[in-house]
């Protein structure tokens, strides 16, 4: 009996984000995660400390700035992903902290995944009609870390990043890392050849209910921090209408419910994958 | 989706406009209405069947609905998908389809039923309250609703139609029952005076209902 | 001219919106809402807003606070056709009614927003919700009664008013602190018009029509 709402191992014996590390600067810091109360702080020696809401201690961890907690009791998580770009010299590395979106995680990481709605979405920014059609791109997983890659993904927009002044054609690469950690790598304005990495990270608050934060490693010395973080809000604010208004909230893994094209190869690969892993939580199993 | 015979769901005015897209509940069901070029209304399922997304969210262009998350557009009548912006040089695939109900429009009112029932649509007696005044919704249900309004002295006149008088002006109210604990009430009088007399009376009315329960 | 604002904040819009309209250049001065809390930082209290609240607009030297009293402002001083705050006195009367409505709206329906969207967790989130689905039901019985009269808008006229304009955002973004308008048609129809006007601009939550 885990305490938490699930018994779903893709959850609770993995590392799922809490927030910024900076959470616990002045004190205890309480949120929810599956559903249940955890409360997290750092003792008089510095170390990390994290309960369950029956007072059970967590495995607890501070990485890339932020806070991961294992839910499980005895659980030996596999090492937390890597992320190189977070210590690679030269790039800036800007918290966007979390905004709370009413839907599950899944779907959260699968709209972050995809391509197609850039031009309806996110129109002027990522995107524009009439360049609608997603070329055909490569999608790849990598056994050993059984994480998800989709390369050669490229797009047209109008606005890639908010030191963009023209439109250009942005190279993409996509990585999904867990059910609820994603990574996009994309085209540098400033520093053509290099790409600009932003993490998605999903804290799964309940099944139907999350908050999505999302860290950048950019090549970038023009905007400030508040301007880069009013440009990937923006970008977030854009799709929160359109994963509220999805129905179900949780991702139909069964038949019957949705579509998918040759174009939604990413998400399709995605959805085979959580299949696969036999995720319950926040899917329609 | 049950299976549902016909019932009226919103006044044929609230699809005036040509690029309205209006959600009606219905039984626990959202339903997306809105009207083809040739001014047929449609009533189809808040739910693009790509990704789920509610199609009251979209946009009429060219009159197909296109759902406002991958611009996927669907055909007025049958509910197919015709376009699929992101691979525009393919034919749309065979049988991806908006599930659809059947619509009729009778006393200026849209009624909609399950394909699945064969019945006719309503043939209602021409009545002289067809001056639509406003819908509005009462946090009641079933049999709770129907004695209030019978206590307010409002007879049920044909199934899901009630009779009384509103403001002093005598009025229709049609039924839908959205959910099992909420009702749209949609509110004719006879003539322009008439139908703002019964709007300004209608709040009283609501309150009525919702506190003598 | 200068407005302090962020591109989240419904109250900034309204601004953004007016200036819009009104074909007024303005320099945006971006504020870390979230997460920085920057307008409650020092440097903002002391210099641009002791009640630490954005949007504030400065003209020339003047600074102006709060999202209504900045719509009276722009509308007064810079709409010669007098389409947005028209200059007679029933219209100004029924007018500040609104204004006022804005103001309890964005206590409500925006403190939901907030709480559910932006993690602020200290806000009484059920009773703000009590709250805005009370005020919704007074404009939608508003909102019916003008447009079985053949009107649009909430103040009688051809065109919407800063009237409208104060009370939109937050209704319309109800849904994200978990207010769905579900029950209250004639707002929805409100929404829908404001949304269909030819100079309309959206913003993230807000679909605009016209891509």
């Amino acid at each position: 009996m885990s305490g938490f709402n699930t018994i779903d191992p893709n959850m609770l014996d993995d590392w799922l984000t809490v927030g910024p590390a900076t959470r616990v600067d002045h004190g205890a810091y309480e949120t929810k995660l599956l559903g249940s109360r955890v409360r997290l702080w750092r003792d008089d020696a510095g170390q990390l400390q994290a309960r369950a809401a029956d007072g059970r201690a967590l495995q607890v961890q501070q990485r890339y700035g932020y806070l991961w907690i294992c839910a499980s009791e005895g659980a030996q998580p596999k090492p937390l992903f890597d992320f190189p770009e977070f210590d690679e010299p030269g790039r800036r590395i800007v918290d966007c902290d979390g905004i709370g979106v009413n839907v599950s995680g899944l779907r959260m990481v699968e709209n972050f995944l995809d391509m197609a709605h850039f031009p309806y979405v996110h129109s002027h920014y990522l995107g524009e009609v009439p360049h609608t059609e997603v070329a055909p791109y490569q999608v790849s997983i990598d056994e050993e870390a059984d994480e998800i890659w989709a390369t050669e993904c490229r797009f047209y927009q109008p606005r890639t990043s908010g030191s963009a002044t023209e439109g250009v054609e942005a190279h993409y690469r996509y990585r999904v890392m867990q059910p609820m950690t994603a990574m996009l790598y994309k085209t540098s304005v400033p520093r053509p050849g290099a790409q600009d990495a932003i993490g998605l990270f999903v804290q799964p608050v309940d099944e139907e209910h999350i908050i999505a934060y999302c860290l950048l490693a950019y090549f970038e010395d023009t905007l400030s921090d508040t301007e880069l973080i009013a440009f990937q809000h923006t970008i977030f604010g854009q799709d929160k209408p359109i994963l509220e208004n999805q129905r179900p909230k949780k991702m139909p893994l069964v038949a019957g419910y949705e579509t998918p094209t040759r174009c939604d190869a990413m998400s399709g690969a995605y959805r085979r994958w959580l299949k696969k892993r036999g995720i319950s939580y926040g899917a329609i199993s | 989706m049950a299976a549902m015979s016909w019932q009226p769901v919103l006044p044929s005015q609230a699809l005036r406009r040509a690029d309205d897209i209006v959600a009606g509940f219905i039984n626990g069901e959202e339903l997306a209405l809105w009207r083809s070029v040739d001014g047929v209304a449609q009533a189809w399922e808040n739910r693009c069947p790509h990704r789920g997304t509610r199609l009251t969210l979209g946009r009429i262009l060219g009159g197909r609905l296109s759902c406002a998350y991958h611009g996927w557009e669907f055909e007025a009548g049958t509910g197919s998908c015709s376009h699929i912006p992101a691979q525009p040089q393919q034919p749309a695939p065979q049988g991806v389809c908006v599930k659809t109900w059947r619509v009729a429009e009778v006393q200026g009112m849209v009624w909609v039923s399950s394909r699945a029932i064969d019945a006719a649509a309503p043939a209602l007696a021409a009545r002289a309250e067809q001056q639509f005044c406003r819908s509005l919704s009462v946090r009641l249900a079933g049999e709770a609703l129907q004695q209030r309004l019978r206590a307010l002295g409002f007879a049920e006149s044909e199934p899901c139609i009630w009779r009384g008088e509103l403001g002093g002006v005598p009025a229709i109210l049609y039924l839908t029952e959205a959910k099992t604990d909420w009702t749209m009430l949609h509110l004719f009088t006879s003539t322009a005076d008439q139908a703002i007399v019964a709007t300004q009376a209608s709040r009283r009315l609501r309150d009525a209902i919702e506190e003598g329960a | 001219m200068k407005l302090y604002d962020y591109e989240l904040s419904g109250n900034c819009w309204k601004v953004r919106y007016l200036l819009n309209a009104l074909g007024q250049a303005c320099e945006r001065h971006p504020i870390n809402f979230h997460p920085g809390r920057e307008h409650k930082s020092a440097w903002f209290i002391e210099q641009v807003n002791p009640l630490g609240q954005i949007p504030v607009l400065e003209d020339g030297g003047f600074l102006l606070r709060d999202a209504q009293a900045i719509l009276v402002y722009l509308a007064s001083a810079y709409d010669a056709s007098g389409r947005w705050y028209p200059a007679n006195a029933r219209a100004r009367g029924d007018i500040q009614l609104w204004l006022a409505m804005a103001e309890d709206i964005t206590r409500s329906a925006s403190a939901a927003r907030l709480h559910d969207g932006f993690g602020f967790v200290h806000i009484d989130v059920q009773a703000a919700r009590r709250s805005a689905r009370a005020l919704f039901r007074q404009l939608d019985d508003h909102l019916a009664e003008q447009q079985v009269q053949g009107r649009r808008w909430l103040v009688a006229g051809e065109q919407s008013t800063i009237a409208d304009l104060a009370c939109f955002p937050y209704v319309a973004l109800a849904p994200e602190g978990g207010i769905p308008l579900d029950e209250w048609p004639a707002l929805r129809h409100w929404v829908w018009d404001f949304r269909h006007q030819p100079e309309f601009i959206g913003m993230p939550g807000i679909l605009t029509p016209a891509l």
